[in-house]
């Protein structure tokens, strides 16, 4: 009984210094998050006016949130393209298909990973620089007139997608090569020999085979793709055109940054959590399900 | 028909040759073991037979077609791989009919193949399960089926039982057999061990360094060895093997000793020449005593003896060299003297410049035809 005690109070003690810091930098802004989401308050301001479910209907009713939550998956999809899909089969061809090259190939596409995604925003907006940026200037040559694309519904999220993508593709790509490296090249080479087109060997062989890396990049890949534009977004247009360029979570930063409406900001936030805590709880229920574990 | 024949193929990875330059044909259902030591250039050949290695120079063949750049897929070809190279994530008889259905082969043809197969290598209760669920015996069979089932003329091995343990491998072998027995395929065969080459094969390459040492019948292989590499090769304990030896007049001359040539030998041998001698362990006789008739033994040391089991091997000291003897049961102890005799039907002597056998005379046995 003593002894129990005892062991009781150690791991309460080992788990404390994780148990803190998620109380402390986690579970509290959290709650605090939806607690404010009931008030009118500016960060300043010393009295917080509870306002109820007002913020949550505000947002409802407005209709930039909806083109903001479209747009938010827009990024998502072209950034799961990008940042997923192709590095994935890269990856297959870097291991399997390349017999030369594939270590430059590797190491050049690992690069634009170690400079920061806001120096590389900064690059960006010099080389597409609808005017005076190379592109531009390419582009004239063959009178072709580049559109001012931060000002262009649509194009602004592709190009700010692209941008993104540049800065995280790399470590994407190294991990899903690790992966794929995992596939034992017997068992390749047996498929081939079956005369299984190398299509086929990707889709049924060695995507299923990485399934359990594959689907945490699948899952990383959506998160990134939700917050990891937002300081290409910042950087280059604000949100703009017209929120024809912000994304749910640079919506809520903005709320709160540079609207001090901290309330709208809180609410924003929390019907974020919302939506992709049970897309990602279901995403793992169905996809979850059917990947494959080695061990 | 399903002839193989590979015709001055080379293969070499940057600066070094694996193969400098080789030739050679497989008959039609022949089961050829390809056995050297690691990096002899074996499983080159065999993968450059797959398609899974290209060829860089020379013309290789499959039932009279050259197929050196046609890809592995189209070769028609069956393999079987060290580690079974079975898709993980497929049930047994998912993995053996996966390549057939993607072949587009009509879903009876497929099931019949499968049933067939099954039965034949004794996986049917295994169907439903997934590799990981099986033990090595059991994947092997697996990857036996799954290359079965494609009724290919071509067959590869690559050393398909050298992840089993002593037992399993008696039993995959005769699997193998059985399947060989009823599809006649042509077999390549990769390995290094000699035992499965000796019972499996009907014809053995010998490699060493990328170069044919010898292709025989394995009896050929193991009583007329071609060369000194090869005699040292084949046979556990591997065949003694006396260097500097010279014939004068009647005797053949070891180190100080020297012990009468048999009748048959005599004349066939030149005098005054370096040779190298061989003589397996088996066919040493030793007495602790002394023959009356002289210069009929030499005198050894016994170093030490080792239990085999079913004999025993006695390591002796000859002037300077060691020999080994393989005998029923020792009635001497370590670092006695005794006399060993050789059986000198089972001598071989080989060139001791070139290692070449150089054969026997007429009035002995000779190879196997």
């Amino acid at each position: 009984m003593e002894l129990n005690q005892r062991e009781k109070i150690k791991s309460i003690l080992f788990l404390s210094p994780a148990i803190i810091c998620f109380v402390v930098f986690l579970l509290i802004p959290m709650l605090y998050t939806v607690y404010l989401s009931f008030f009118d308050w500016n960060m300043i301001r010393p009295e917080m006016d509870f306002v109820g479910l007002d913020n949550y209907i505000k947002i409802f009713t407005d209709e930039t949130t909806y083109k903001v939550l479209r747009n938010t998956f827009s990024y998502i999809g072209i950034i799961l393209i990008t940042n997923f899909c192709i590095p994935f089969v890269f990856a297959f061809v870097c291991k399997f298909v390349l017999h030369k090259f594939a270590n430059f190939y590797k190491t050049t596409m690992f690069m634009p990973g170690f400079i920061s995604l806001i120096v590389g925003s900064v690059i960006f907006t010099w080389i597409l620089n609808p005017i005076v940026g190379p592109v531009a200037l390419f582009l004239k040559e063959f009178g072709v007139k580049m559109p001012v694309w931060s000002t262009t519904e649509g194009l602004v999220i592709v190009v700010i997608s692209l941008i993104t993508s540049w800065k995280s593709f790399g470590y994407n790509f190294i991990m899903l090569y690790s992966a794929v490296s995992g596939v034992s090249g017997e068992v390749i080479e047996a498929a081939q020999l079956d005369n299984i087109p190398l299509r086929k060997i990707f889709l049924q062989i060695v995507a299923p085979m990485t399934g359990f890396t594959s689907f945490y990049m699948f899952v990383m890949t959506i998160i990134q793709g939700l917050t990891y534009v937002i300081s290409p977004i910042d950087v280059l247009t604000k949100g703009g055109p017209n929120y024809g360029s912000s994304n749910i979570v640079y919506a809520a930063y903005f709320k709160a940054f540079y609207m001090f409406d901290t309330g709208g900001a809180a609410a924003m936030a929390v019907i974020t959590l919302v939506i992709f805590g049970f897309g990602l709880f279901l995403l793992n229920e169905v996809v979850g399900k059917l990947v494959y574990y080695e061990n | 028909m399903k002839r193989i024949e590979l015709t001055d193929i080379k293969k070499a990875y940057g600066e070094t040759v694996v193969i400098p330059k080789m030739s050679f044909s497989i008959a039609d259902g022949e089961r050829l073991v390809l056995l050297g030591p690691s990096g002899c250039g074996k499983s080159t050949l065999l993968r450059m037979i797959a398609g899974l290695e290209n060829i860089q120079e020379g013309v290789l063949k499959i039932s009279g077609e050259d197929v050196s750049n046609v890809a592995p897929g189209q070769r028609n070809i069956a393999m079987v791989f060290q580690n079974y190279a079975l898709y993980p994530h497929m049930t047994v008889e998912d993995n053996i009919t996966y390549g057939l259905r993607q072949n587009k082969v009509p879903k009876e043809e497929v099931e019949k193949r499968l049933d067939m197969v099954l039965d034949m290598l004794d996986l049917r209760v295994y169907r439903k399960r997934k590799p990981k669920e099986l033990s090595g015996g059991q994947r092997q069979r697996v990857s036996l089926a799954r290359a079965t089932v494609k009724n290919s003329e071509v067959f590869l091995l690559d050393e398909p039982l050298s992840n089993l343990d002593a037992q399993l491998r008696v039993s995959a072998r005769q699997s193998l057999l059985d399947i060989h027995e009823k599809f006649k395929q042509t077999i390549v065969y990769v390995t290094h061990d000699q035992i499965e080459a000796m019972t499996f094969a009907t014809k053995v390459i010998l490699l060493n360094k990328g170069e044919i040492q010898m292709y025989d019948e394995p009896y050929n292989v193991y009583h007329h060895p071609s060369n000194v590499f090869t005699a040292k090769f084949i046979g556990s304990p591997s065949m003694n093997i006396m260097e500097h030896v010279h014939i004068i007049s009647n005797f053949i001359r070891i180190g100080k000793q020297r012990m009468v040539l048999d009748r048959e030998w005599r004349g066939y041998l030149e005098e005054n020449t370096n040779y190298f001698c061989g003589i397996r362990p088996e066919n040493l006789r030793i007495t602790k005593k002394k023959s009356e008739q002289e210069y009929s033994q030499i005198e050894a040391t016994v170093q030490y003896i080792e239990n085999l089991g079913a004999n025993f091997a006695v390591y002796l000291q000859v002037e300077g060299s060691q020999l080994v003897a393989v005998i029923k049961e020792p009635d001497f102890d370590v670092n006695e003297k005794v006399y060993i005799e050789f059986l000198q039907d089972h001598l071989h002597f080989f060139d001791g410049t070139t290692e070449k056998n150089l054969g026997r005379p007429a009035s002995l046995h000779s190879q196997r035809q």
